[in-house]
């Protein structure tokens, strides 16, 4: 299926096959509105979350301080948004919130990348039983209910795994947790892709010809195999970081993940039932906010799957 | 047939032993053991009688022995007693199990029809409007974060219209009719229909795309078969044979699913007792809710295997035949 039959003009055709693969797959991205205007939000959204310190001093409020007399107050100059159940500034605490959310997102999706991309591709070369294992154990963890397994995990106690109390007890620790506990819910995808991909590339006359050259297994996998694969495991881990956002914010929401007062989208709902009732615009606005998010990774996902997939058309989707 | 359906039980079997474990010596791992909670609730123990329970229940021992006492416990069909429930584990879990299944089975099925017809609607005209629509739906399903969808769905008709009860099994007074807790229902079955249509459609239209484009379809337009036929008919019968397999897949993320949806809505099902019993250290109960709910998600990749065997006839169980 040439580029051609998918109702890209032919002169534009031609013009795209002299392109360096770069240059190609920008056009290509760029061609997709909806891709262009979720990583516009992100980039927005991103830019917003380090500006929080900012708006702090802008505002003259602090995230934590606590009012009591000023609790639920509606929108004003000095609250933007208005104030959540301990008289807090709502906007500045999203903000902190954004950050603390984005930075597990990231750096989970990019964990999970690389334990898929371990897993995909010892499953891809090594072949035969330990391939077979490997994939029993990854389909295993896609079919199982992982919410309660995760909820499992995180009550447990890191002291009682040697770790020391009073680091167990740091904002930082929490944070790790978490990370890695979502983490574990995000490298199927990748392993799949990453397996599929290896033994796509692994039966290619190049790579047989480097074989065939004396080439070791390292080499292999730096040169031929991994920048082959990069396509997928850029898709598969945008996608992913959507996943472990929700996830995430799941496990904040159930009082598992981030501990209050450190915020995050997930836990600032925690209350939210009651909300509800009280406080309507503090119920909306941390899930619209993970929900945007989300639907942003995995829109630019979707886009870049298409700008990066040789096979497509400029506006194929698959 | 049989060989399959045996080995594929004993495999199941595995799974569930292998998950008892695991879940075992990360109980061991979890702060705070029942006899904590005694010491904190009577503080007149002392340390003696604290060792003396302990001893009792069998908490001094390393976690592979009570995980052996466990098992040679629950072979002779004794799950054990609920800390928080002051009942036998069976008789907590089983109508929880019922009242889960309530809301998953409709869910599956609405969703897995609903994703048909939008998928294959989607697939017809592959980046037409009406694809495009449906694919920025199909995100917007996958995106939304569960809980909170819960919290606007009550928030619109629960709080704002008034229309629908924000939360519980059933009117109160015990009308246990079926007619009576449809209300009670619908807000939670159309949260998981919402997050996981999303997920079906893709796959559907994937699959159908994929079909579309053989050569048997051409054929079957060329030999005079109506657009509609071949694509219901011919096209749809074979997407749906990879669509079917991920679907069984699918099951444990909409278990997961039905977890948040059920504490929303104080749905009285498997998902809310995981989570409650849980938090509140009733581990005999957790444990086995964890393996049900694991048994529930296998029973679910069974039937999909079933289902695979029954659209292809090219596959008998356990083998390709080419």
């Amino acid at each position: 299926m040439t580029a051609s039959q998918h109702g890209l003009p032919a002169a534009s055709g031609d013009r795209t096959a002299s392109l360096a693969p770069g240059r190609l797959y920008l056009r290509r991205f760029l061609a997709r509105p909806v891709a262009v205007a979720s990583l516009a939000v992100l980039v927005l959204l991103v830019l917003a979350a380090a500006a929080a310190p900012l708006a702090e001093a802008w505002l003259g409020v602090d995230a934590n301080r606590v009012d009591l007399l000023g609790r639920h107050a509606p929108p004003s100059a000095d609250h933007p948004l208005g104030t959540d159940e301990l008289g807090r500034d709502l906007l500045v605490r999203l903000l902190y919130a954004g950050r603390i959310s984005l930075t597990v997102g990231l750096v989970a999706a990019l964990a999970a990348a690389l334990i898929g991309t371990a897993v995909g591709l010892v499953s891809g070369f090594a072949g035969g039983r330990l391939d077979a294992l490997l994939m029993r154990v990854t389909d295993g963890f896609i079919a199982l209910p992982l919410l309660p397994l995760l909820i499992v995990l995180a009550a447990v106690d890191p002291v009682r795994l040697g770790v020391p109390g009073d680091l167990a007890r740091t904002e930082a620790a929490g944070l790790w947790r978490i990370v890695v506990l979502v983490a574990l819910t995000g490298w199927t995808t990748v392993a799949r892709l990453v397996r599929g991909a290896t033994l796509a590339v692994r039966g290619r006359d190049y790579v047989r010809a480097a074989v065939a050259l004396g080439a070791g297994r390292a080499r292999l996998v730096l040169v031929h195999v991994l920048p082959n694969v990069a396509s997928p495991i850029v898709v598969a881990t945008t996608l992913s970081v959507g996943h472990v956002i929700l996830a995430e914010s799941v496990l904040s929401f159930l009082g598992l993940g981030i501990q209050p007062p450190v915020p995050s989208w997930g836990n600032m709902l925690t209350n939210a039932q009651e909300l509800v009732w009280s406080a309507p615009r503090q119920a909306v606005l941390p899930g619209l906010l993970i929900f945007v998010t989300v639907i942003a990774f995995n829109l630019l996902g979707d886009g870049l799957q298409d700008a990066l997939d040789p096979r497509s058309g400029t506006g194929g989707r698959r | 047939m049989l060989r399959f359906l045996a080995s594929r039980l004993i495999q199941g079997l595995g799974v569930l032993l292998a998950m008892s474990v695991v879940v075992h010596a990360l109980m061991g791992l979890m702060p705070g053991d029942p006899v904590d909670l005694m010491i904190a609730a009577n503080p007149e123990l002392t340390p003696a009688d604290a060792t003396r329970l302990r001893a009792l229940h069998g908490l001094d021992q390393p976690i592979w022995e009570r995980w052996a006492n466990w098992l040679a416990a629950a072979l002779s069909g004794d799950l054990g007693y609920s800390r928080l429930f002051a009942r036998p584990v069976p008789e907590v879990l089983l109508p929880r199990l019922a009242n889960t299944l309530l809301l998953l089975v409709p869910a599956f099925v609405i969703s897995a029809a609903a994703a048909l017809v939008l998928g294959v609607r989607a697939a017809m005209r592959p980046n037409g409007p009406a694809d495009a629509g449906i694919g920025l739906l199909c995100f917007a399903g996958i995106s939304i974060p569960s809980f909170w969808l819960a919290l606007m769905l009550i928030m619109l008709f629960s709080v704002g219209l008034g229309w629908l009860p924000a939360g519980g099994m059933g009117p109160p007074g015990g009308d246990g009719s079926f007619a009576a807790r449809l209300p009670y229902l619908a807000l939670p079955l159309a949260c998981l229909v919402v997050v996981s249509v999303g997920g079906y459609t893709r796959y559907v239209r994937a699959g159908m795309i994929e079909q579309l484009r053989q050569d048997y379809v051409r054929t079957a337009q060329a030999k005079g078969a109506s657009r509609r036929r071949t694509v219901w008919r011919h096209a749809l019968r074979n997407a749906l044979v990879p669509v079917v397999t991920i679907l069984g897949l699918e099951f444990g993320s909409l278990v997961s699913g039905a977890l948040v949806v059920e504490t929303m809505f104080a749905w009285q099902g498997m998902g809310k007792l995981i989570y409650d019993s849980v938090m509140g250290n009733d581990y005999n109960v957790a444990l086995v809710a964890l393996l049900l709910a694991t048994a529930v998600t296998l029973a679910g990749n069974l039937l999909a295997d079933i289902g695979y065997v029954a659209l292809d006839p090219r596959v008998t169980l356990g083998t390709v035949r080419t």
